[in-house]
Protein backbone atom coordinates (compact mmCIF):
# COMPACT_ATOMS: atom_id res chain seq x y z
CA UNK A 1 0.00 0.00 0.00
CA UNK A 2 2.85 2.28 0.97
CA UNK A 3 4.55 1.48 -2.33
CA UNK A 4 1.36 2.16 -4.25
CA UNK A 5 0.98 5.50 -2.57
CA UNK A 6 4.59 6.32 -3.35
CA UNK A 7 4.28 5.28 -6.98
CA UNK A 8 1.11 7.33 -7.36
CA UNK A 9 2.82 10.35 -5.87
CA UNK A 10 5.87 9.88 -8.11
CA UNK A 11 3.68 9.62 -11.19
CA UNK A 12 1.91 12.83 -10.23
CA UNK A 13 5.17 14.74 -9.75
CA UNK A 14 6.69 13.47 -13.01
CA UNK A 15 3.50 14.30 -14.83
CA UNK A 16 3.52 17.79 -13.39
CA UNK A 17 7.19 18.47 -14.27
CA UNK A 18 7.64 21.53 -16.47
CA UNK A 19 9.45 21.12 -19.76
CA UNK A 20 10.11 24.65 -21.01
CA UNK A 21 13.28 25.08 -23.05
CA UNK A 22 16.36 26.75 -21.66
CA UNK A 23 16.82 30.31 -22.83
CA UNK A 24 20.29 31.20 -24.22
CA UNK A 25 20.94 33.03 -20.93
CA UNK A 26 20.25 29.86 -18.96
CA UNK A 27 22.21 27.73 -21.41
CA UNK A 28 25.17 30.10 -20.98
CA UNK A 29 25.10 29.70 -17.21
CA UNK A 30 24.56 25.94 -17.49
CA UNK A 31 27.66 25.90 -19.71
CA UNK A 32 29.59 27.95 -17.15
CA UNK A 33 28.54 25.51 -14.44
CA UNK A 34 29.71 22.54 -16.54
CA UNK A 35 33.01 24.23 -17.37
CA UNK A 36 33.67 25.39 -13.79
CA UNK A 37 32.51 22.30 -11.97
CA UNK A 38 33.66 19.55 -14.28
CA UNK A 39 36.06 20.63 -17.01
CA UNK A 40 38.29 23.12 -15.20
CA UNK A 41 38.40 20.93 -12.11
CA UNK A 42 39.89 18.10 -14.20
CA UNK A 43 41.74 19.71 -17.09
CA UNK A 44 43.94 22.75 -17.67
CA UNK A 45 43.89 24.97 -20.71
CA UNK A 46 46.81 24.76 -23.09
CA UNK A 47 48.82 27.95 -22.41
CA UNK A 48 49.62 28.51 -26.08
CA UNK A 49 47.72 31.42 -27.58
CA UNK A 50 48.72 30.58 -31.17
CA UNK A 51 47.15 27.12 -30.91
CA UNK A 52 44.06 28.45 -29.10
CA UNK A 53 43.55 31.21 -31.68
CA UNK A 54 43.94 28.79 -34.58
CA UNK A 55 41.41 26.35 -33.13
CA UNK A 56 38.96 29.21 -32.57
CA UNK A 57 39.36 30.31 -36.19
CA UNK A 58 38.69 26.80 -37.49
CA UNK A 59 35.82 26.44 -35.03
CA UNK A 60 34.17 29.69 -36.05
CA UNK A 61 34.68 28.83 -39.73
CA UNK A 62 32.36 25.86 -39.34
CA UNK A 63 30.12 27.42 -36.66
CA UNK A 64 29.26 30.39 -38.85
CA UNK A 65 28.09 27.92 -41.49
CA UNK A 66 25.75 26.17 -39.09
CA UNK A 67 22.65 28.21 -39.91
CA UNK A 68 22.19 28.79 -36.21
CA UNK A 69 23.77 32.04 -35.10
CA UNK A 70 26.11 32.28 -32.17
CA UNK A 71 24.78 31.50 -28.69
CA UNK A 72 24.17 34.09 -25.98
CA UNK A 73 27.78 35.31 -25.69
CA UNK A 74 29.18 33.40 -28.66
CA UNK A 75 31.13 30.16 -29.07
CA UNK A 76 34.18 29.61 -26.90
CA UNK A 77 36.59 27.04 -28.29
CA UNK A 78 39.23 25.89 -25.84
CA UNK A 79 42.15 23.47 -26.15
CA UNK A 80 42.76 21.51 -22.97
CA UNK A 81 45.80 19.48 -22.06
CA UNK A 82 45.11 15.75 -22.18
CA UNK A 83 46.42 12.78 -24.13
CA UNK A 84 42.87 11.43 -24.37
CA UNK A 85 41.25 11.77 -27.78
CA UNK A 86 38.14 13.67 -26.87
CA UNK A 87 36.12 16.78 -27.54
CA UNK A 88 32.95 17.94 -25.87
CA UNK A 89 30.26 20.56 -26.02
CA UNK A 90 28.78 22.10 -22.92
CA UNK A 91 25.60 24.19 -23.11
CA UNK A 92 25.90 27.81 -24.13
CA UNK A 93 28.51 27.31 -26.85
CA UNK A 94 31.46 26.09 -24.74
CA UNK A 95 33.43 23.63 -26.89
CA UNK A 96 36.58 21.90 -25.69
CA UNK A 97 39.06 19.77 -27.58
CA UNK A 98 42.04 17.90 -26.12
CA UNK A 99 45.65 18.15 -27.27
CA UNK A 100 45.40 14.38 -27.85
CA UNK A 101 42.73 15.03 -30.46
CA UNK A 102 44.87 17.66 -32.20
CA UNK A 103 47.70 15.13 -32.34
CA UNK A 104 45.35 12.52 -33.82
CA UNK A 105 44.32 14.79 -36.67
CA UNK A 106 46.43 14.67 -39.81
CA UNK A 107 45.29 17.99 -41.26
CA UNK A 108 43.04 21.02 -40.75
CA UNK A 109 40.15 19.31 -42.52
CA UNK A 110 40.08 16.55 -39.91
CA UNK A 111 40.18 19.08 -37.08
CA UNK A 112 37.39 21.05 -38.79
CA UNK A 113 35.31 17.88 -38.79
CA UNK A 114 35.91 17.30 -35.06
CA UNK A 115 34.80 20.85 -34.29
CA UNK A 116 31.89 20.67 -36.75
CA UNK A 117 30.70 17.54 -34.94
CA UNK A 118 30.67 19.50 -31.66
CA UNK A 119 28.97 22.50 -33.27
CA UNK A 120 26.37 20.06 -34.64
CA UNK A 121 25.57 19.01 -31.06
CA UNK A 122 24.90 22.66 -30.36
CA UNK A 123 22.74 23.05 -33.48
CA UNK A 124 20.65 20.08 -32.33
CA UNK A 125 20.55 21.58 -28.83
CA UNK A 126 21.83 18.34 -27.29
CA UNK A 127 23.70 20.12 -24.44
CA UNK A 128 20.58 22.19 -23.71
CA UNK A 129 18.42 19.08 -23.52
CA UNK A 130 20.91 17.42 -21.16
CA UNK A 131 21.06 20.51 -18.96
CA UNK A 132 17.29 20.69 -18.86
CA UNK A 133 17.00 17.03 -17.94
CA UNK A 134 19.67 17.33 -15.25
CA UNK A 135 17.83 20.27 -13.78
CA UNK A 136 14.52 18.43 -13.84
CA UNK A 137 16.10 15.37 -12.26
CA UNK A 138 17.54 17.55 -9.52
CA UNK A 139 14.22 19.23 -8.85
CA UNK A 140 12.55 15.83 -8.90
CA UNK A 141 15.08 14.50 -6.39
CA UNK A 142 14.42 17.41 -4.06
CA UNK A 143 10.67 17.00 -4.30
CA UNK A 144 10.88 13.25 -3.83
CA UNK A 145 13.10 13.68 -0.83
CA UNK A 146 10.47 15.85 0.82
CA UNK A 147 7.66 13.47 -0.12
CA UNK A 148 9.70 10.48 1.05
CA UNK A 149 10.14 12.06 4.44
CA UNK A 150 6.46 12.87 4.67
CA UNK A 151 5.30 9.37 3.64
CA UNK A 152 7.87 7.73 5.91
CA UNK A 153 6.66 9.70 8.88
CA UNK A 154 3.00 9.17 8.04
CA UNK A 155 3.50 5.41 7.66
CA UNK A 156 5.37 5.19 10.93
CA UNK A 157 8.73 4.38 9.32
CA UNK A 158 11.94 4.80 11.24
CA UNK A 159 14.24 7.69 10.37
CA UNK A 160 16.65 5.20 8.77
CA UNK A 161 13.98 3.88 6.43
CA UNK A 162 13.08 7.42 5.48
CA UNK A 163 16.75 8.04 4.75
CA UNK A 164 16.80 5.04 2.38
CA UNK A 165 13.95 6.54 0.39
CA UNK A 166 15.77 9.86 0.30
CA UNK A 167 18.91 8.11 -0.95
CA UNK A 168 16.99 6.37 -3.71
CA UNK A 169 15.67 9.70 -4.86
CA UNK A 170 19.15 11.14 -4.55
CA UNK A 171 20.33 8.50 -7.01
CA UNK A 172 17.78 9.79 -9.53
CA UNK A 173 19.39 13.20 -9.23
CA UNK A 174 22.84 11.70 -9.72
CA UNK A 175 21.72 10.04 -12.94
CA UNK A 176 20.76 13.49 -14.18
CA UNK A 177 24.23 14.77 -13.32
CA UNK A 178 25.80 11.73 -14.99
CA UNK A 179 24.16 12.57 -18.30
CA UNK A 180 26.43 15.61 -18.58
CA UNK A 181 29.42 13.35 -19.08
CA UNK A 182 28.43 11.98 -22.46
CA UNK A 183 25.75 11.94 -25.13
CA UNK A 184 23.79 8.90 -26.30
CA UNK A 185 25.05 7.09 -29.38
CA UNK A 186 22.15 8.19 -31.58
CA UNK A 187 22.97 11.83 -30.82
CA UNK A 188 26.60 11.18 -31.73
CA UNK A 189 25.51 9.67 -35.03
CA UNK A 190 23.26 12.65 -35.68
CA UNK A 191 26.16 15.04 -35.01
CA UNK A 192 28.44 12.93 -37.26
CA UNK A 193 26.15 13.46 -40.24
CA UNK A 194 25.43 17.13 -39.61
CA UNK A 195 29.14 17.75 -39.01
CA UNK A 196 29.88 16.33 -42.45
CA UNK A 197 27.40 18.72 -43.99
CA UNK A 198 28.94 21.70 -42.18
CA UNK A 199 32.49 20.99 -43.34
CA UNK A 200 31.43 20.10 -46.89
CA UNK A 201 29.47 23.32 -47.31
CA UNK A 202 32.51 25.30 -46.16
CA UNK A 203 34.73 23.61 -48.74
CA UNK A 204 36.65 21.30 -46.43
CA UNK A 205 37.27 17.77 -47.67
CA UNK A 206 34.50 15.80 -45.97
CA UNK A 207 36.33 12.56 -46.74
CA UNK A 208 38.88 13.54 -44.08
CA UNK A 209 36.35 12.44 -41.50
CA UNK A 210 36.86 8.86 -42.67
CA UNK A 211 40.63 9.06 -42.14
CA UNK A 212 39.99 10.44 -38.69
CA UNK A 213 37.70 7.55 -37.79
CA UNK A 214 40.14 4.98 -39.20
CA UNK A 215 42.94 6.45 -37.07
CA UNK A 216 40.71 6.43 -34.00
CA UNK A 217 39.80 2.82 -34.60
CA UNK A 218 43.45 1.82 -34.68
CA UNK A 219 44.17 3.84 -31.51
CA UNK A 220 41.02 2.77 -29.73
CA UNK A 221 42.50 2.55 -26.27
CA UNK A 222 43.10 6.31 -26.03
CA UNK A 223 39.71 7.38 -27.27
CA UNK A 224 37.06 8.46 -24.81
CA UNK A 225 33.76 10.34 -24.74
CA UNK A 226 32.39 11.19 -28.17
CA UNK A 227 35.09 9.18 -29.94
CA UNK A 228 35.09 6.25 -27.58
CA UNK A 229 31.31 6.35 -27.18
CA UNK A 230 30.54 2.99 -25.64
CA UNK A 231 34.25 2.26 -25.74
CA UNK A 232 34.33 -0.51 -28.30
CA UNK A 233 35.49 -1.01 -31.86
CA UNK A 234 32.11 -1.86 -33.37
CA UNK A 235 30.73 1.53 -32.28
CA UNK A 236 33.42 3.50 -34.07
CA UNK A 237 33.26 1.16 -37.05
CA UNK A 238 29.49 1.53 -37.17
CA UNK A 239 29.76 5.30 -37.12
CA UNK A 240 32.47 5.29 -39.80
CA UNK A 241 30.34 3.09 -42.05
CA UNK A 242 27.37 5.41 -41.57
CA UNK A 243 29.31 8.50 -42.62
CA UNK A 244 30.92 6.55 -45.47
CA UNK A 245 27.42 6.01 -46.85
CA UNK A 246 26.51 9.68 -46.45
CA UNK A 247 29.69 10.79 -48.24
CA UNK A 248 28.92 8.43 -51.12
CA UNK A 249 25.24 9.41 -51.29
CA UNK A 250 25.85 13.14 -51.20
CA UNK A 251 28.98 12.88 -53.35
CA UNK A 252 31.03 14.96 -50.95
CA UNK A 253 34.46 15.57 -52.41
CA UNK A 254 37.31 18.04 -52.02
CA UNK A 255 40.93 17.75 -51.00
CA UNK A 256 42.92 19.50 -48.31
CA UNK A 257 44.81 22.47 -49.79
CA UNK A 258 48.51 23.06 -49.28
CA UNK A 259 47.90 26.22 -47.24
CA UNK A 260 45.53 24.48 -44.85
CA UNK A 261 47.83 21.49 -44.44
CA UNK A 262 50.83 23.76 -43.81
CA UNK A 263 49.16 25.98 -41.22
CA UNK A 264 47.83 22.95 -39.39
CA UNK A 265 51.28 21.31 -39.37
CA UNK A 266 52.77 24.48 -37.86
CA UNK A 267 50.22 24.52 -35.07
CA UNK A 268 50.48 20.79 -34.41
CA UNK A 269 54.26 21.06 -34.16
CA UNK A 270 53.78 23.37 -31.17
CA UNK A 271 52.09 20.67 -29.11
CA UNK A 272 54.17 17.68 -30.17
CA UNK B 1 -40.24 21.26 -20.87
CA UNK B 2 -40.59 23.43 -23.95
CA UNK B 3 -39.30 26.40 -22.00
CA UNK B 4 -36.27 24.41 -20.88
CA UNK B 5 -35.49 23.54 -24.50
CA UNK B 6 -35.80 27.21 -25.47
CA UNK B 7 -33.40 28.13 -22.66
CA UNK B 8 -30.88 25.51 -23.80
CA UNK B 9 -31.14 26.69 -27.40
CA UNK B 10 -30.63 30.32 -26.33
CA UNK B 11 -27.64 29.28 -24.29
CA UNK B 12 -26.14 27.39 -27.23
CA UNK B 13 -26.60 30.38 -29.51
CA UNK B 14 -24.95 32.63 -26.95
CA UNK B 15 -22.01 30.21 -26.58
CA UNK B 16 -21.47 29.98 -30.34
CA UNK B 17 -21.61 33.81 -30.60
CA UNK B 18 -18.94 34.14 -27.90
CA UNK B 19 -16.84 31.45 -29.57
CA UNK B 20 -17.09 33.22 -32.96
CA UNK B 21 -16.05 36.48 -31.33
CA UNK B 22 -13.00 34.92 -29.73
CA UNK B 23 -12.09 33.29 -33.06
CA UNK B 24 -12.20 36.75 -34.68
CA UNK B 25 -9.95 38.01 -31.93
CA UNK B 26 -7.42 35.23 -32.69
CA UNK B 27 -7.69 36.06 -36.35
CA UNK B 28 -6.77 39.68 -35.60
CA UNK B 29 -3.77 38.44 -33.67
CA UNK B 30 -2.54 36.69 -36.79
CA UNK B 31 -2.74 39.75 -39.03
CA UNK B 32 0.64 40.93 -40.26
CA UNK B 33 2.68 43.15 -40.41
CA UNK B 34 2.63 43.27 -36.61
CA UNK B 35 5.03 44.74 -34.14
CA UNK B 36 6.74 42.68 -31.45
CA UNK B 37 9.55 42.96 -28.92
CA UNK B 38 12.43 40.50 -29.12
CA UNK B 39 12.95 38.56 -25.95
CA UNK B 40 16.30 37.25 -24.82
CA UNK B 41 16.04 33.90 -26.57
CA UNK B 42 16.02 35.66 -29.93
CA UNK B 43 19.66 34.79 -30.49
CA UNK B 44 18.22 31.60 -31.94
CA UNK B 45 17.32 33.52 -35.04
CA UNK B 46 17.24 31.39 -38.11
CA UNK B 47 18.80 32.68 -41.27
CA UNK B 48 17.28 32.02 -44.63
CA UNK B 49 19.40 30.39 -47.35
CA UNK B 50 20.26 33.76 -48.88
CA UNK B 51 21.67 35.33 -45.77
CA UNK B 52 24.70 33.80 -44.12
CA UNK B 53 25.50 33.68 -40.45
CA UNK B 54 28.28 36.19 -41.09
CA UNK B 55 25.64 38.69 -42.20
CA UNK B 56 23.76 37.95 -39.03
CA UNK B 57 26.86 38.46 -36.94
CA UNK B 58 27.32 41.88 -38.47
CA UNK B 59 23.73 42.84 -37.88
CA UNK B 60 22.36 40.99 -34.87
CA UNK B 61 19.09 41.58 -33.11
CA UNK B 62 19.28 42.41 -29.46
CA UNK B 63 17.02 41.59 -26.58
CA UNK B 64 14.31 44.24 -26.46
CA UNK B 65 14.60 45.22 -30.13
CA UNK B 66 11.35 46.04 -31.81
CA UNK B 67 10.70 43.97 -34.92
CA UNK B 68 8.00 43.99 -37.54
CA UNK B 69 6.83 40.63 -38.76
CA UNK B 70 5.55 40.69 -42.31
CA UNK B 71 4.32 37.12 -42.52
CA UNK B 72 4.24 33.88 -40.54
CA UNK B 73 4.91 30.40 -41.82
CA UNK B 74 5.07 27.19 -39.75
CA UNK B 75 5.59 29.13 -36.55
CA UNK B 76 8.38 31.29 -37.96
CA UNK B 77 7.93 34.99 -38.60
CA UNK B 78 9.57 36.72 -41.54
CA UNK B 79 11.11 40.07 -40.79
CA UNK B 80 13.09 42.60 -42.75
CA UNK B 81 16.25 43.99 -41.21
CA UNK B 82 17.81 47.38 -41.84
CA UNK B 83 20.18 45.91 -44.45
CA UNK B 84 17.12 44.96 -46.52
CA UNK B 85 17.51 41.20 -46.01
CA UNK B 86 14.78 38.80 -45.00
CA UNK B 87 15.26 36.77 -41.85
CA UNK B 88 13.11 34.26 -40.03
CA UNK B 89 12.51 34.23 -36.34
CA UNK B 90 10.79 31.67 -34.16
CA UNK B 91 7.55 33.37 -33.16
CA UNK B 92 7.97 31.87 -29.69
CA UNK B 93 11.02 34.11 -29.28
CA UNK B 94 8.84 37.17 -29.56
CA UNK B 95 6.66 38.82 -27.00
CA UNK B 96 4.40 41.83 -27.05
CA UNK B 97 5.74 45.07 -25.60
CA UNK B 98 3.53 44.57 -22.54
CA UNK B 99 4.77 41.00 -21.97
CA UNK B 100 8.36 42.10 -22.48
CA UNK B 101 8.08 44.85 -19.88
CA UNK B 102 6.47 42.47 -17.38
CA UNK B 103 9.16 39.80 -17.87
CA UNK B 104 11.97 42.32 -17.71
CA UNK B 105 10.58 43.86 -14.55
CA UNK B 106 10.20 40.46 -12.95
CA UNK B 107 13.78 39.54 -13.92
CA UNK B 108 15.03 42.78 -12.42
CA UNK B 109 13.16 42.10 -9.20
CA UNK B 110 14.81 38.69 -9.05
CA UNK B 111 18.14 40.48 -9.15
CA UNK B 112 19.17 39.14 -12.51
CA UNK B 113 20.06 41.69 -15.13
CA UNK B 114 20.93 41.24 -18.82
CA UNK B 115 17.23 40.66 -19.54
CA UNK B 116 17.29 37.42 -17.62
CA UNK B 117 13.91 36.27 -18.75
CA UNK B 118 14.81 32.68 -17.94
CA UNK B 119 15.92 33.47 -14.39
CA UNK B 120 12.56 35.04 -13.72
CA UNK B 121 10.96 31.72 -14.57
CA UNK B 122 12.83 30.21 -11.64
CA UNK B 123 15.19 27.79 -13.37
CA UNK B 124 18.42 28.32 -11.58
CA UNK B 125 21.02 28.25 -14.32
CA UNK B 126 21.88 31.86 -13.60
CA UNK B 127 24.40 34.18 -12.03
CA UNK B 128 22.74 34.04 -8.63
CA UNK B 129 23.00 30.23 -8.53
CA UNK B 130 26.61 30.37 -9.66
CA UNK B 131 27.42 32.74 -6.80
CA UNK B 132 25.64 30.52 -4.27
CA UNK B 133 27.45 27.42 -5.53
CA UNK B 134 30.80 29.21 -5.44
CA UNK B 135 30.26 30.27 -1.83
CA UNK B 136 29.40 26.77 -0.73
CA UNK B 137 32.23 24.97 -2.49
CA UNK B 138 35.83 26.29 -2.73
CA UNK B 139 36.68 23.81 -5.51
CA UNK B 140 33.80 25.09 -7.60
CA UNK B 141 34.89 28.67 -6.86
CA UNK B 142 38.35 27.76 -8.18
CA UNK B 143 36.74 26.44 -11.37
CA UNK B 144 34.76 29.67 -11.80
CA UNK B 145 37.94 31.72 -11.28
CA UNK B 146 39.75 29.69 -13.92
CA UNK B 147 36.81 30.04 -16.27
CA UNK B 148 36.69 33.81 -15.78
CA UNK B 149 40.44 34.06 -16.31
CA UNK B 150 40.01 32.19 -19.59
CA UNK B 151 37.08 34.29 -20.71
CA UNK B 152 39.07 37.41 -19.93
CA UNK B 153 36.77 38.88 -17.35
CA UNK B 154 33.68 38.05 -15.34
CA UNK B 155 30.48 37.58 -17.28
CA UNK B 156 28.95 40.87 -16.25
CA UNK B 157 31.89 42.71 -17.80
CA UNK B 158 31.67 40.97 -21.14
CA UNK B 159 29.25 43.42 -22.70
CA UNK B 160 31.52 46.33 -21.86
CA UNK B 161 34.25 44.84 -24.02
CA UNK B 162 37.11 42.86 -22.63
CA UNK B 163 40.75 42.04 -23.29
CA UNK B 164 42.28 42.73 -19.91
CA UNK B 165 44.73 39.95 -20.50
CA UNK B 166 47.18 41.16 -23.12
CA UNK B 167 48.29 37.87 -24.63
CA UNK B 168 44.73 36.61 -25.11
CA UNK B 169 43.64 39.84 -26.77
CA UNK B 170 43.19 38.33 -30.25
CA UNK B 171 41.01 35.49 -29.02
CA UNK B 172 38.93 37.70 -26.75
CA UNK B 173 38.44 40.17 -29.56
CA UNK B 174 37.29 37.36 -31.82
CA UNK B 175 34.83 36.12 -29.18
CA UNK B 176 33.26 39.42 -28.27
CA UNK B 177 33.75 41.78 -31.22
CA UNK B 178 31.42 40.41 -33.86
CA UNK B 179 32.67 42.63 -36.67
CA UNK B 180 36.28 41.74 -35.95
CA UNK B 181 35.32 38.06 -35.80
CA UNK B 182 33.52 38.15 -39.14
CA UNK B 183 36.52 39.89 -40.75
CA UNK B 184 39.12 37.57 -39.19
CA UNK B 185 37.25 34.39 -40.04
CA UNK B 186 36.63 35.58 -43.59
CA UNK B 187 40.37 36.24 -44.06
CA UNK B 188 41.18 32.84 -42.57
CA UNK B 189 38.73 31.17 -44.95
CA UNK B 190 40.03 33.02 -48.01
CA UNK B 191 43.60 32.07 -47.15
CA UNK B 192 42.61 28.41 -46.86
CA UNK B 193 40.56 28.36 -50.06
CA UNK B 194 37.27 27.93 -48.21
CA UNK B 195 33.90 29.41 -49.09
Amino acid sequence: MKSLLLIATCACVVGCATSSDLTPYEAYYAGRATASGQIFSTYTLLPDVTVQEYVNKVGYTVAMQSGVPTPFYGFFFGVIVSEEVNAFTAPGGFIFVTTGTLKSCQNEDELAYVLAHEVAHHVKDHPGIVAKRAKQAHQFQKTMSKIGKFIGQAAGQTEEESKDIENSFGAIGDIGQEVLKGYPLDWEKEADVLGLDLVARRGYAAGSALNLFRNLESNQRKTTGAYGASGDHPTLRERRKAIEQVIAQKKYGGTATEVRTKRFAEVRARIS
Amino acid sequence: MGETMRCITALLILCSAISAQSKDKDKDKGKFPASYKVNVSSSYLLTDPDSTAIDFDLNPLKNGDKVTIVMVQSGYGKLKTSDGKDRWIDMQDLVTEKEYKAADLKAEKEGAKAGAYGAAKGWGYDKKTEEKMSKSNPKYQEGVNRLNAWLGNPAEEIDKGCANSAHWVGIHKMWFDKKYRAKTVKEFMNEGGLK
